[in-house]
């Protein structure tokens, strides 16, 4: 069994919370090998929305096929829980922690987070969700899984810091779908994810501009879709 | 998996998906091999930076970039800082050591911890000789790869004063740098372009076109980085294999610009013991490069691209007989005036031979 596969997922179980904590560990993991670690909690969280919206064009199933809207980019408090418990158990490790106070909502905790690569337990479990030598990985699948995020985290890297932090917000599907202050549901519960994906669908539609039998890979349309949002960050 | 019946997306403009999709060229080149990644990539950027005349450089002549896995914790260790996008920033180069990703777009950066002639060692006493290492050094104009590290073998790139030029002569230097340095002797060539151990023998790899071809398109990926797109496809059962060159065309959107057909012409087939090894005649030579001109000329017509090239790679352990000249072949010619261009690049099983053919440097 994969410990990411999402299909057996139960949220509230200790099952569901072990998978979110090993999403969170190859996330940040691929956000070290792009060099754009640590993470800020609203980098983090957008870079995991995103991998969830672009998980087809990379032909996999996303974690979580639904998000709530806010004014702000995505924010996943079941994720951050288990982040907060990874800094706990010393896998993770977090800088300038602080209470931000939310106009109406309270407050959030934001801080900057790495991989704590002096845990004697990190490399081990590393090794075991793929993201090492390829013999060490329990399930080939989350190898694909972490080739995903590593190429998703170079694409994102390739904008200015600023605006990895705000490329989630003008997704397209973040964007265009659902209402403010309700779930988009692009995976969840929907019958056609292809429609209910805008974000896929555009990632697809660049081959679309390509000559006759010209090709791109999965690759490529994540670090074009990089550019396209980089490209809307500055038009707004 | 998408559907075909692709539509516009509700809210998103049509324009703006095209604009970005032209923008392919300059991405990483994603479809390499790491390492290659990483030098396509310094390469761009040090040769941007050689286009604006340096900029913000001080008297400093060495830079050296190290791919690593992780770039933050090792940076850390070693107390250097966080760098970003040097293609799009003009923070100096020279006299700083970068930890990079693949892509070396970001990573962490340190002044020069050593002499730079003792920067191998450095790395060594460091236990950072594993990685991918490329030193710059401006002076001379040279880039200087390490793909498999400090201690492995080196080979050099030369940085280019001026950006490439997107013609039928810029390509053919482009074509021509690749076969020398790339092609020419067992020493250089990629692995499997020549059965092992057998060059000597004129015994190629089993599949020594499809070899160039992987090699030939990282190379004009990286001769062309940012101008051209190049891809290539592998359609060996209807015995094609090409190369394809792509730019914006009038219209903004990429458009085929050159495609280039690869044959290999050869003295035997492949084998793993000489004497397993068949010969291969002349005819069978000349029909592959009848074909070659056939499917370009065709190819060229069908993708309305610009240039149509025939790149024929002699393998041929004697290669005294210039197979162009037969009366088949320049029938053939006559009747194919798509193509451009055929070239006939010779490739030897051992540095005495080149030498003895008269190429230098080798």
């Amino acid at each position: 069994m994969s410990y990411t596969d999402s299909s057996e997922m139960e949220c509230d179980s200790g099952l569901g919370q072990t998978k979110r904590r090993c999403r969170l560990l190859l996330l940040l993991e691929a956000a070290e090998r792009a060099g754009i670690a640590p993470l800020s909690s609203a980098r983090l969280h957008a870079f995991a929305y995103l991998a969830d919206v672009l998980s087809p064009v990379w032909n996999l199933l996303p974690f979580d096929g639904k998000v709530y809207k806010s004014e702000d980019s995505p924010h996943y408090t079941d994720l951050q829980e288990e982040l907060d418990h990874l800094v706990a158990i010393g896998l993770v490790q977090v800088k300038e922690l602080q209470y931000v106070a939310r106009s109406g909502y309270g407050s959030r905790i934001t801080g900057f987070y790495a991989l704590n690569f002096f845990s004697e337990h990190l490399t081990l479990l590393l090794g075991k969700l793929g993201a090492r030598d390829p013999d060490d990985a329990v399930d080939q699948g989350d190898r694909n899984l972490h080739e995903f995020f590593v190429e998703l985290a170079g694409a994102l890297a390739t904008l200015p810091d600023d605006e990895i932090d705000i490329a989630a917000s003008v997704d397209v599907t973040y964007r265009t779908q659902g209402n403010l202050h309700s779930i988009v549901d692009y995976a969840d519960w929907s019958h056609d994810t292809w429609m209910a994906n805008p974000t896929w669908r555009v990632a697809e539609r660049f081959t679309d501009f390509l000559p006759g039998d010209s090709q791109m890979s999965p690759g490529e349309k994540l670090y074009l879709y990089a550019i396209y949002l980089s490209r809307a960050i500055n038009a707004a | 998996m998408p559907p075909n019946d692709r539509q516009s997306i509700s809210g998103v403009s049509d324009e703006e998906i095209a604009d970005t999709t032209a923008l392919l060229p300059t991405l990483p080149n994603i479809q390499a091999q790491p390492v290659d990644r990483f030098i396509q990539a310094v390469r761009s950027i040090v040769e941007k930076r050689a286009w604006k005349q340096w900029p913000n450089e001080g008297p400093e002549d060495v830079a050296v970039f190290l791919m690593v896995d992780h770039p933050r914790p090792i940076g850390e260790h070693h107390g250097a800082q966080p760098f970003t996008d040097p293609i799009a920033t003009t923070d100096p180069l020279f006299g700083h050591l970068f930890f990079a990703n693949r892509d070396a777009s970001n990573g962490r950066v340190m002044p020069m911890p050593t002499h730079p002639r003792a920067v191998l060692e450095w790395l060594d006493e460091n236990n950072l000789s594993s990685f991918p290492v490329i030193i710059v050094y401006r002076g001379t104009g040279l880039i200087i790869t390490r793909p498999s590290g400090a201690n492995g073998l080196s080979s050099h790139i030369a940085i280019r004063n001026t950006p490439p030029v997107v013609d039928l002569a810029g390509l053919h230097t482009a074509l021509e740098h690749f076969h020398l340095n790339h092609l020419l002797t067992p020493t250089c060539c990629p692995k499997g372009l020549w059965q092992t151990g057998l060059a000597g023998r004129y015994i190629p790899g089993p599949r020594p076109e499809a070899t160039i071809q992987s090699q030939l398109t990282i190379a004009l990926s990286s001769w062309f980085h940012g101008i051209l797109r190049a891809e290539s496809e592998d359609r060996t059962n209807i015995g094609r294999i090409d190369v394809r060159l792509l730019q914006p065309g009038p219209t903004g959107s990429l458009a085929y610009w050159a495609i280039m057909e690869l044959k290999v012409i050869k003295s035997f087939t492949n084998a793993t013991v000489p004497a397993a090894a068949s010969s291969v005649s002349p005819q069978a030579n000349e029909n592959a490069i009848i074909d070659g001109i056939c499917q370009a000329h065709a190819y060229c017509e069908n993708r309305k691209a610009e240039i149509s090239l025939l790149e024929v790679y002699d393998l041929r352990s004697d290669k005294s007989v210039n197979l162009l000249v037969s009366q088949r072949v320049q029938y053939t010619i006559s009747t194919c005036p798509a193509i451009t261009s055929i070239n006939v690049r010779h490739i030897f099983g051992s540095a005495n031979d080149a030498r003895a053919a008269g190429h230098v440097g080798v």
